[in-house]
């Protein structure tokens, strides 16, 4: 007999055998989800990695399941959109859960188990992160906790794929248990004899039920804390937490700046000018073809070349550092202790602490960002942090493009566009909090263990972001630079350059022709800065270029996910927005510049 | 007697007496009767962090300074 009514609902899949990924936010349930269904889902070390649900399939005692990763939640009393998609699909038939416990938080992992067990759903637990509690010291009696829970409990290390086959094998023994009620669960016991259902229980005797079974299955012996453990409190703690945080991002900068200039200026561009641009020059020199078509493809904009120079010289070094050290900054646990150190800066510019996790996101592309901010209490929040990253936050690929363009000239030059984009950034948020109604919810976040990346699970992930990049940019991109070479080779651009001049050249004091770069960032970000770099601009030039760009619109991409996540009026709203700031704000530098340079 | 999380002394434990109205706190492990550890005051408007059990938390001002709390025994 079921305990609990059921609904149908039209938002959960229907399909007939499914078994949910359950456990609490950033216990690993995307490893063991990766693992079991071959589909990748990226995962990192903070609350709130999955923000919406994924589907794999799970072949069983040859039935064919459908495992769900489902987003994950503290408990199952529906208070973020996250836990209602939770219960919804714990009222939808599944066939059986796998629930992972944290073993670093066994507690709150317990808490949510006695939730769990109340829907008499048979449950297997994993018990994750073995390896971090054994390294403060707490070690777990498997056996009593399986006695206490009344489900079996297998210890696991997910991301080094240990105890990931005994777990599946337990899984397929329960299964093949069959029966809606597995006689081994207490929850079925106990459910006999409930009078009103779980909403009866309140959730105080659930902690006091969790930390009785704590005190019953763990033993704490006193280790002193590990180095790792011990350098997690001092990045929590003010001093010298702050000071340690900046060192990181100072260094994640350096290696992303310093290693992908000399990439790009040692290996990739000799490469691209001495080898690949000559070989193909000789290649369509040796065919008879217009001049015109010669031109498209070769010619100063020629697609050949500039696809080379802009894309695998200037843009991929940039995307590749940058996933390098992202990747271990998520997986490691410092960008929530960031979010804590720095929420009391944010909270003044009227989000928290945690929309720095989600504006870092956005360093390396906006639209992840975006979709990241699902995770946000309040829409007003979602549309401030949205806003910051369309028109302030520059994608990898762009600041790729930016770093050639302006450290040719000087890294003061970057100084200086970094600082302006930082107080578009300070003004775009305090503007739109002023501007949308409703609230932005104080900063309630949970501090993961600090970890040491490990090393498969590293660089699978490096690889799938890569990957997708790839996937994903290099379409938007390659388009963007056949129009670039229709345009320039066609003599299309003159016309436009012209019509375009009294705003490009009058307003903004550039050169006719960088008409292209507010054609072409349109459809991407880098491609707004690229045409400038063969313009030989002057120094103010380079400034005001950089700067339009910057704040230009967010790319096509974008501007599809802002239409799918909000709507088409927030979409059209932050385009017009990006134009008309872009071009307001880079003429005024522009004048401020030369009457600088008039007095001086 | 009781006072508010925010501006008790840190490094002690505390029992909590009272909670705003935010359910995301009895979820994440805030609620009347639990017996936290009060780690680090953040100032110029920072949170606080605290430790239960076997978790630890950070909680923005405005939700701290709600939490009432007294000294645990």
């Amino acid at each position: 007999m079921a305990c609990h009514e059921v609904t149908e609902d039209s938002k959960i899949p229907a399909g007939e055998n499914k078994i949910l990924l359950m456990g609490a936010p950033n216990v690993g349930k995307s490893v063991f989800f990766s693992a079991f269904t071959n589909i990748h889902v990226v995962s990192s070390n903070y609350a709130g990695t999955t923000v919406s649900y994924m589907k794999g399939s799970l072949p069983l005692n040859g039935v064919n399941y459908s495992l769900i990763d489902v987003p994950g939640t503290y408990s199952l009393t529906a208070t973020s959109e996250a836990e209602e998609v939770a219960i919804r699909f714990m009222s939808s038939h599944p066939k059986a859960i796998l629930l992972i416990l944290n073993a670093a938080d066994l507690a709150g992992s317990i808490k949510l188990a006695l939730e769990v067990l109340e829907y008499n759903i048979p449950v297997v637990a994993a018990l994750n992160l073995s390896d971090v509690a054994k390294r403060q010291g707490k070690s777990i009696n498997i056996k009593l906790l399986e006695k206490e829970l009344g489900i079996p409990v297998i210890p696991t290390v997910a991301v080094k794929n240990q105890g990931l086959k005994e777990l599946k094998e337990k899984l397929a023994e329960i299964l093949a248990d069959n029966g809606s009620c597995n006689p081994n669960a207490a929850g079925c016991a106990a459910c006999a004899g409930c009078s009103g259902c779980p909403k009866g229980t309140s959730v105080l005797s659930h902690w006091e039920r969790a930390n009785e079974i704590i005190s019953i299955c763990v033993k704490d012996t006193n280790v002193a804390p590990s180095r790792l453990d011990k350098f997690g409190d001092a990045l929590l703690r003010p001093w010298p937490g702050i000071l340690l945080s900046i060192v990181v991002i100072l260094i994640s900068l350096g290696v992303i700046v310093g290693a992908g200039k000399s990439l790009e200026s040692l290996i990739l561009l000799p490469l691209v000018e001495e080898g690949i641009v000559p070989l193909f020059e000789k290649i369509f020199s040796g065919i008879a073809m217009p001049e015109v078509l010669y031109n498209i493809l070769i010619g100063q904009y020629g697609v050949f070349r500039i696809s080379f120079e802009w894309i695998l010289a200037l843009v991929m070094p940039y995307v590749i550092l940058f996933q390098l050290v992202f990747s271990f900054l998520e997986d490691s646990g410092i960008l929530p202790r960031m979010a804590v150190l720095f929420d009391n800066v944010m909270r003044k510019l009227g989000v928290q602490g945690g929309s720095i996790i989600n504006i870092m996101l956005g360093l390396g592309c906006a639209v992840p960002a975006i979709i990241s901010t699902r995770a946000a209490t309040t829409r007003k929040e979602r549309l401030i942090v949205t806003s910051i990253v369309c028109f302030s936050v520059p994608c990898i690929s762009q600041t790729g493009a930016l770093i050639s363009l302006l450290s040719a000239y000087s890294y003061w030059m970057l100084l200086a566009v970094f600082l302006t984009g930082a107080s578009v950034f300070i003004l775009i948020s305090i503007f739109t909090g002023k501007m949308l109604k409703g609230k932005v919810d104080p900063l309630v976040i949970e501090i993961p263990n600090l970890l040491i990346p490990e090393r498969k699970a590293y660089f699978k992930k490096f690889f799938v972001r890569v990957k997708q990049f790839l996937m994903e940019a290099e379409g938007p991109m390659l388009i963007a630079v056949i129009f670039a070479a229709l345009l320039a080779e066609t003599g299309a651009l003159v016309g436009i350059s012209n019509f375009l001049k009294p705003l490009v050249s009058g307003w903004l004091g550039l050169p006719q022709e960088a008409s292209m770069s507010l054609i072409l960032g349109v459809i991407r970000r880098e491609m707004s800065v690229a045409p400038l770099l063969s313009m030989n601009l002057t120094g103010l030039q380079m400034y005001v270029g950089a700067v339009v760009s910057l704040v230009y619109v967010p790319c096509l991409s974008v501007f599809g996910i802002l239409a799918k996540e909000f709507n088409l009026k927030v979409a059209l709203s932050i385009v017009a927005g990006t134009v008309f700031s872009a071009l307001f704000l880079g003429g005024i530098l522009n004048h401020i510049g030369r009457f600088l340079q008039m007095v001086f | 007697m009781s006072e508010n999380l925010y501006d008790v002394e840190k490094g002690k434990e505390y029992i909590v007496t009272e909670t705003p109205d935010v359910k995301l706190l009895s979820s994440i492990g805030i609620f009347k009767g639990v017996k936290i550890k009060k780690e680090n005051t953040y100032r110029f408007g920072g949170p606080v962090s605290v430790s239960l059990s076997t978790r630890k938390i950070a909680i923005g001002k405005d939700i701290a300074e709600k939490i009432r709390v007294k000294g645990a025994l």
